[in-house]
């Protein structure tokens, strides 16, 4: 392990990243309030706190995409960086992986990874497109991830776009130096998805690189960082080696509650928000037979008031699931439809949401958010034609039932007038949620409903769709995240191979069944 | 537990976002209603009433009467059409490069219908305009039904346009006496010497919109220009307002045809084209205004801003190079200007120029 001797104390390694006195003010909002930082080489640092804390203002500072304000400084290996420049940070090795991945969805993975690292060219100048894909492959091959390098990334599953964005980051990293950030990789990934991000992350922490992992999945993080860092309204208010730390302790961190309230976030984690077993009679949803691309004949059913969810790896046809239940998974979809205990003959997604099922897919920033439009006009659009009088939409009758989506959901008021763009995940996540509860539906399904998504508000989500389950809406989850189906759910499908591998119940419903029962290891 | 979380989630005031910034509502009421007439919201405008503050100065016994005012509105009432047709579609993200074609081909039509085949004024009318709905159904057949992409699909259809045109005219203006008497009175009759094609126009104006601002469909129309996927998958029947926004526009090209042969008095071969970049510049410029969209009104005042510079350059004698210039000049001024005010970030801009001021 390399040490230096800067330190007089106690021999410890270089500081890869370090900031000092870092502050960033936008009108009327202190966004960072003199931040330091000292992320050291090989480590895996989270960087921790709610949404809104500054985390992403923090990364968009590294990444040159904001100036900061006077007075900050930074380092990268023990060199100054002056902050707000993309390519002097890019120099000095700092590498990026934002949550939107930034790849080319209309190319496939070997141009992906050519665009940004280079071609391998022949003499003549033109590409050696054997040579190319050789490369692509072997890079490729080193996460495991054994993908079709042509197909365009659009058409491959979050987890491969993920997996191709990381790799072309930390193939272009000069090994032993530099800093990759990694934003919120892991939202769209199954458990063992995850698994193999983390061996690449320990790949690259193993070289001397350092990594600034930020992440809502504590659980993770306590997995993989060594140490974790914690921001709340613009400030470091914590943070420290995570040995011995567990997950009651690091959730309080970033809460900053009273240990006593606390424990009830920790422990709402582990406790169902809806009383188990609360089946009603009558069936809001009941799907026998469903078949598509990995599906192969399940039985879906749904009770009035009732929080089912669905679990899976990827390839399991948890995916799939909640599209093909919706009628938005295109050709290729079989099966029979009930709902409101009445059958329905055309299984297309208008249909079946004129018939009250409403859904809220899964990559919330490219299937369900407006990002040109305002927050109101995301939040009315699914029941904008109950403002109407006269056939026109009248503003003060949409600003009404905007307010009363938001106050319903516990977005602010005053956000209505601006772009849904400027608000953090979890409000825009919220937004969707009540785009959708506006149009009472006697049936939601909803795909990986906290992806990209803070612990708070995370369980504001939970509190709300608990909620209006005790009011009779029935509620089918597939998610990723067993987080989600232990919290919400009162009965689990697990998916394994494009069938019900294991259906759980009440008491049943703990992580450590469900992902056995994904995995198959029982 | 479950009481508190009922408690909590029944009480309107749920815990309100950490994205809070200083509440807008907060702001009185003129202010907000003064941001409206602010240079990033109506730039367009202040651009407008300069040309006319210059002219005036520079020609102040020709230029600012109610002869140009006239002389404005009547000219451009064309243009304005042209632009408005293209509004529709745009705002569901689908070019329709034909409407100049289209209007040409429409223009002709009702020419020859009226002259060769001596069909009476409202029989030629109404069957031009059933024309702009077969235009607009190809259009649509095209991009909506075959998935050809509408810039390039578009292209095709407005060559077959052109085609159509030398059919009909045989690349000779259709003259005759039908054209003249009562055909003529629709684009000449005049209510203060303002032409009944301008109240036509203005007439689309609204309808634009209102069908854009204050309808379900219009609202609609914008999703799916913004975000397709996200719009299919809200249940937003996006491929039939597509088809539809196209059939608008044939339309529109419709009565833009009419209004042109009744206007010039001959239906004359390649006069539709010419009109195709303007319109695509008026809408453009006309999207920067008045919050970022495209619109009926932004589109109607870019046309009018132009179309004013024009007239001006003509009554001061400018050489025939300054009217293109000018046109370009105008666009690429207004475009920059806008996106400079908002790539700073508004509010940025106004809140260190308040600090400024103070500290002064």
């Amino acid at each position: 392990m390399p040490t230096t001797g800067t330190v007089a104390s106690q021999p410890q390694r270089h500081s890869a990243l370090r900031l000092a006195g870092v502050s960033k003010t936008f009108p009327g909002v202190v966004a960072l309030r003199d931040v330091a930082l000292d992320v050291a080489a090989g480590s895996v640092h989270a960087l921790l706190g709610h949404n809104g804390c500054g985390k992403s203002t923090l990364v968009k500072l590294l990444a040159g995409v904001h100036h900061p304000d006077p007075g900050a400084r930074a380092w990268i290996d023990g060199q100054e960086l002056t902050l707000g420049s993309g390519e002097a940070a890019a120099a000095l090795g700092l590498r990026f992986v934002h949550q939107d991945l930034g790849i080319v969805p209309e190319l496939g993975a070997a141009d992906n990874v050519g665009l940004a690292l280079g071609y391998r060219r022949t003499r003549l100048g033109t590409i050696a497109w054997r040579r190319q894909t050789a490369r692509v492959r072997e890079l490729l091959a080193r996460f495991g991830v054994a993908v079709d390098l042509d197909r365009p990334l659009a058409a491959a599953t979050p987890v491969e776009r993920t997996a191709v964005a990381i790799v072309r980051a930390v193939a272009g990293a000069e090994p032993g130096r530099g800093l990759l950030v990694l934003d919120e990789p892991t939202a769209a990934f199954a458990r063992r998805e995850v698994q193999q991000l983390f061996g690449l992350i320990r790949d690259v922490s193993a070289t001397g690189t350092a990594v600034l992992l930020i992440s809502h999945r504590l659980d993770e993080v306590l997995e993989i960082a060594d140490r974790a860092t914690v921001m709340r309204n613009g400030r470091i208010v914590g943070g420290g080696t995570l040995r011995d730390v567990t997950l009651p302790q690091l959730a309080r961190w970033i809460t900053g509650e009273p240990e006593r309230e606390a424990d009830e976030v920790a422990a709402a984690a582990a406790q169902p928000v809806a009383p188990a077993g609360a089946r009603s009679a009558r069936c809001a949803l009941r799907v026998r037979g469903l078949e598509g691309l990995y599906l192969r004949g399940v039985d879906v059913s749904v009770g009035a008031g009732e929080i089912v969810g669905v679990a899976g790896l990827l390839g399991s046809g948890r995916e799939e699931l909640p599209y093909a239940v919706a009628g938005a998974a295109g050709a290729g979809v079989g099966g029979a439809w009930e709902l409101d205990g009445r059958p329905v003959e055309r299984i297309e997604l208008r249909e079946l949401q004129r018939r009250g099922l409403a859904f809220a897919p899964a990559d919330r920033a490219r299937e369900s958010v407006f990002h040109d439009f305002t927050v109101r006009e995301n939040a009315t659009l699914a029941a904008l034609s109950g403002a109407r009088r006269h056939g026109l939409v009248t503003p003060p009758r949409e600003g009404r039932l905007a307010r009363g989506i938001v106050a319903g959901v516990g977005v602010g008021a005053e956000t209505l007038g601006r772009s849904i763009a400027t608000l953090s995940g979890g409000n825009q996540q919220k937004v969707v949620l009540g785009r959708w509860l506006a149009a009472q539906p006697g049936v939601l399904v909803l795909a990986e409903p906290t992806a990209g998504v803070d612990v708070g508000a995370r369980h504001q989500l939970y509190e709300l769709i608990a909620a209006r389950a005790r009011e009779g809406l029935g509620v089918l989850v597939a998610s990723s995240d067993v987080q989600d189906l232990v919290s919400l759910c009162s009965r689990v499908l697990v998916l394994r191979d494009g069938v019900v591998a294991r259906a759980l119940e009440g008491e049943e419903i703990e992580e450590r069944a469900i992902v056995a029962a994904m995995e198959g290891v029982e | 537990m479950s009481e508190t979380t009922e408690a909590a989630v029944a009480t309107p005031a749920a815990p309100t976002s950490p994205d809070a910034r200083p509440p807008e509502a907060a702001r009185p009421a003129w202010r907000r209603r003064l941001a409206l007439l602010g240079f990033g919201n109506v730039g367009a405008v202040y651009v407008w009433l300069a040309i006319i503050v210059v002219f005036s100065i520079w020609a102040p016994d020709t230029f600012p009467t109610w002869g140009t005012v006239q002389t404005v509105l009547n000219q451009n009432a064309i243009p304005g059409f042209i632009a408005l047709s293209l509004v529709v579609p745009l705002s569901a993200r689908v070019f329709d490069l034909s409407v100049g074609n289209a209007m040409g081909l429409c223009s002709a039509l009702v020419a020859w219908l009226l002259v060769e085949r001596h069909v009476g004024i409202a029989g030629a009318i109404a069957i031009t305009l059933l024309g702009g709905v077969a235009i607009g159904l190809v259009n649509a057949t095209i991009v909506v039904v075959l998935r050809i992409d509408s810039f390039i699909g578009t292209l095709a259809t407005g060559a077959l346009m052109a085609s159509g045109v030398t059919l009909l005219t045989d690349e000779q203006a259709i003259i005759g006496p039908q054209l003249s008497g009562s055909f003529a009175k629709i684009a000449t009759s005049n209510v203060g010497g303002i032409a009944t094609p301008v109240f036509v126009m203005f007439a689309v104006a609204i309808a634009v919109w209102v069908l854009l601002r204050y309808t379900v469909t219009g609202r609609r129309l914008y999703a799916t220009g913004f975000n397709e996927e996200g719009a299919v998958l809200a249940g937003i029947p996006t491929r039939r307002l597509r088809f539809a926004s196209l059939i608008v526009s044939g339309v529109v090209a419709g009565i833009a045809g009419v209004i042109l042969t009744s206007q010039v008095g001959s239906g004359t071969p390649d006069i539709g084209p010419a009109y195709l970049l303007d319109a695509y510049a008026a809408v453009f410029l006309g999207a920067t205004q008045l919050g970022g969209r495209f619109n009926a009104w932004g589109t109607v005042i870019a046309v009018l801003l132009v179309g004013t510079g024009k007239n001006g350059l003509a009554v001061v004698g400018a050489p025939l190079w300054a009217e293109s210039m000018f046109s370009g000049v105008v666009l690429l001024a207004a475009l920059a200007l806008t996106n400079v005010e908002r790539a700073r970030d508004v509010r940025a801009w106004r809140s260190a120029r308040r600090r400024r001021a103070t500290a002064q």
